[in-house]
């Protein structure tokens, strides 16, 4: 019953040029660095925004093109955004039904139904109180049913726990995970948060200034991270570089003048010279004043950029040689015994088999 | 969202009271020294009199269908310069406030010169036996053409602090642009609708330049409360000061409501 939500779409003002899908009935994240394109996306579906070449389309039904525009109002869509916006001089239920009435449900037929979804979002005892009565976590629930009671084909989600507080968001989140996939409809959340991508989302497109540079399910796109904000967001260092002309799988990774080794995980007859990532996490990364004695380890100089407490651990950002960036977590006492401070040039090691080498395609 | 607090009353040199206590005198001194001249006593029989009647029934009649004229000319026009840009917009929202800064008798003149018997499109209109200058409709025209600048500029301002979130949260569930504007725009204006209208009404109610001047002073028909005060200053300045407490008494009012709206609304718009 769901389908695809197929966006080819260029917008020359905004330097945006992307074809992605939103695959039916599965909810896309929509990630990347601010101002990648990710609202123009939700945009474009919303119908605020029309494409000034190619088109956006639900299935087979044309949302947007050269020759069409189905203006907002006339999209099967839902929005719920970072405000959760409900209608200050409404009360809740008449925000749910709002909706419901303005696609043609008659009073009594919205209401009904109003109340079927606020009971949903477990919200029923709000459905008298005035909107701009709500806390903003119970407000943002009525803003979810109220998106969700006109029964959408696309629902948008443009960073809707991001003006949450951590313990109302955990429960919006799992809200959205028990109402999300019961829904059937074709979802894109933009989100900058890792745990809603895990939690919520099933495939992932990356934008990085108005372009597509990844897509995918999850588990793939994030275990093996094209680019450095996916790696930042799957919370591993990514170094790039190019394999070995002799024999990469052996040899390893040039990053710069360094040799990285890890465990080759792209087909046998890799080229050398060809483009490779190597990623591991900042927890097999170990600090050492002195040149640490030789085993089958990768050895690089690396210069403190900046140490970031966290709680039981401590995070260092690193520079190696090339520039390139990487982050150790050491234990507190362990970073304290080393007294680090930007600017100081120490040894990373990181053992070969914590390490995963890969072509960037 | 946190509700914002009220912040704290910042304390404030304490001369600055002294000239703050001179303004507030300045105004207060001239109502009062109105009040205390006014006969109380014989308030209703300088108010019964027949010219006191045609004038007060004059003004209020002049002045709703003013109102009228004014929301529903004024209100279009508020929401189409509110939301449109570039040059003409400019213009369109300069001419829209121009008359509210206008000296009323040019005001007056204007209208005179251009709907007026032998004016620019008054000549046509007398052709057809349509005759504004000197009319009651002369003194609606006045009126409108003084106060909706009032109520567009309420309505206006409102417009452009609205979050643009609400219309476009209604348009994705559906709600067509002109159910937007009547179920979302509209109600979340009603404060700045309120009060810009109780703005306008006071405008018109004062009007008097430009009445005159396009109207004339015709008891029963063009002879509103104002007019009707000026020209008793001089024969019986006592039936001059009850009509005076009459148009004190509806201003004050006026801006009692617009007060106690605009204190109702802000405590909406931190929701």
């Amino acid at each position: 019953m769901a389908d695809d939500v197929l966006i080819t779409a260029a917008i020359d003002a905004r330097q945006f040029d992307v074809d992605a899908t939103l695959a039916a009935g599965r909810v896309t994240a929509i990630v990347g660095p601010n101002g990648s394109g990710k609202s123009t996306l939700v945009g474009l579906v919303s119908g605020e925004l029309r494409p000034d070449r190619g088109s956006v389309s639900l299935g087979l039904r044309v949302l947007s093109d050269a020759a069409a525009h189905v203006p907002t109002h006339r999209r099967p869509i839902a929005l719920l955004a970072q405000r959760p916006l409900l209608f200050p001089h409404l009360d809740v239920v008449d925000n749910v039904a709002f909706g419901v009435r303005s696609r043609g449900a008659g009073k009594a037929e919205a209401r009904e139904r109003a109340l079927r979804e606020l009971d949903a979002v477990g919200a029923t005892r709000l459905a008298s109180r005035r909107a701009r009565a709500l806390s903003g976590g119970e407000a943002q629930r009525v803003a979810l049913a109220r998106a969700l009671a006109t029964d959408p084909a696309i629902v948008l989600l443009d960073e809707p726990l991001a003006s949450l507080d951590v313990a109302t968001a955990g429960a919006m989140r799992a809200l959205l995970a028990e109402r999300l996939p019961a829904c059937g409809a074709t979802v894109a959340l933009v989100t900058h948060d890792p745990l809603d991508i895990w939690t919520l989302a099933d495939d992932l497109v990356c934008l990085e200034a108005g372009r597509l540079v990844e897509s995918g399910p999850i588990a793939e796109v994030l275990a093996r991270p094209r680019t450095g904000f996916l790696a930042d967001l799957s919370g591993v260092n990514l170094l790039e570089g190019t394999a070995d002309p002799h024999d990469p799988a052996a040899n390893g990774v040039l990053v710069g003048a360094d040799r990285v080794l890890g465990l080759w995980e792209g087909p046998e007859d890799a080229v050398g010279g060809q483009h490779v990532m190597a990623t591991f996490a900042p927890s097999a990364v170990a600090l050492f004043r002195t040149p640490p004695a030789g085993s089958p380890r990768n050895t690089w100089d690396v210069r403190v950029v900046d140490v970031d407490p966290r709680g039981a651990t401590v995070r260092v950002n690193l520079t190696v040689a090339n520039g390139q960036r990487l982050s150790a977590d050491l234990s507190a006492p362990g970073a304290a015994a080393l007294s680090l401070a930007p600017g100081d040039q120490l040894h990373a090691q990181v053992k070969a088999t914590q390490v995963f080498l890969y072509p960037r395609h | 969202m946190s509700r914002a607090r009220t912040p704290q009353a910042r304390p404030l040199p304490g001369w600055l009271f002294v000239p703050a206590g001179l303004a507030l005198a300045f105004v207060a001194l001239p109502i009062a020294g109105l009040l205390t001249r006014v006969p109380w006593l014989r308030l209703p029989a300088l108010l019964a009199t027949p010219e006191s009647v045609d004038a007060l029934a004059l003004s209020l009649q002049t002045c709703a269908a003013s109102l009228i004229l004014t929301i529903v000319l004024g209100l279009p026009l508020a929401l189409a310069i509110a939301r449109s840009t570039g040059p003409w917009a400019a213009v369109a929202r300069v001419l829209a406030v121009l008359p509210m800064v206008l000296p009323p008798v040019v005001a007056g003149l204007a209208l005179l010169v251009t709907l007026g018997r032998r004016g620019l499109l008054g000549a046509h209109l007398s052709a057809f036996g349509i005759e504004i200058g000197f009319t009651t409709l002369a003194v609606v025209i006045g009126q409108t053409f003084v106060a909706m600048p009032y109520f567009v500029i309420a309505v206006e301002a409102a417009l452009r602090t609205l979050d643009p979130g609400f219309e476009q949260v209604a348009a994705t569930l559906g709600a067509s642009p002109s159910r937007v504007l009547s179920r979302i725009t509209l109600p979340l204006l009603a404060p700045a609708f309120v009060s810009g209208a109780a703005m306008a009404l006071a405008r018109a109610l004062g009007e008097f330049g430009a009445t005159l001047t396009f109207a004339g002073s015709l008891q029963g028909v063009t002879q509103t409360l104002p007019q009707a005060i000026y020209l008793a200053r001089e024969v019986e300045p006592d039936a001059a000061l009850a009509l005076s407490v009459v148009l004190l008494g509806l201003a004050a009012a006026l801006m009692a409501v617009s007060g106690l709206v605009n204190r109702a609304a802000s405590g909406v718009s931190d929701g």
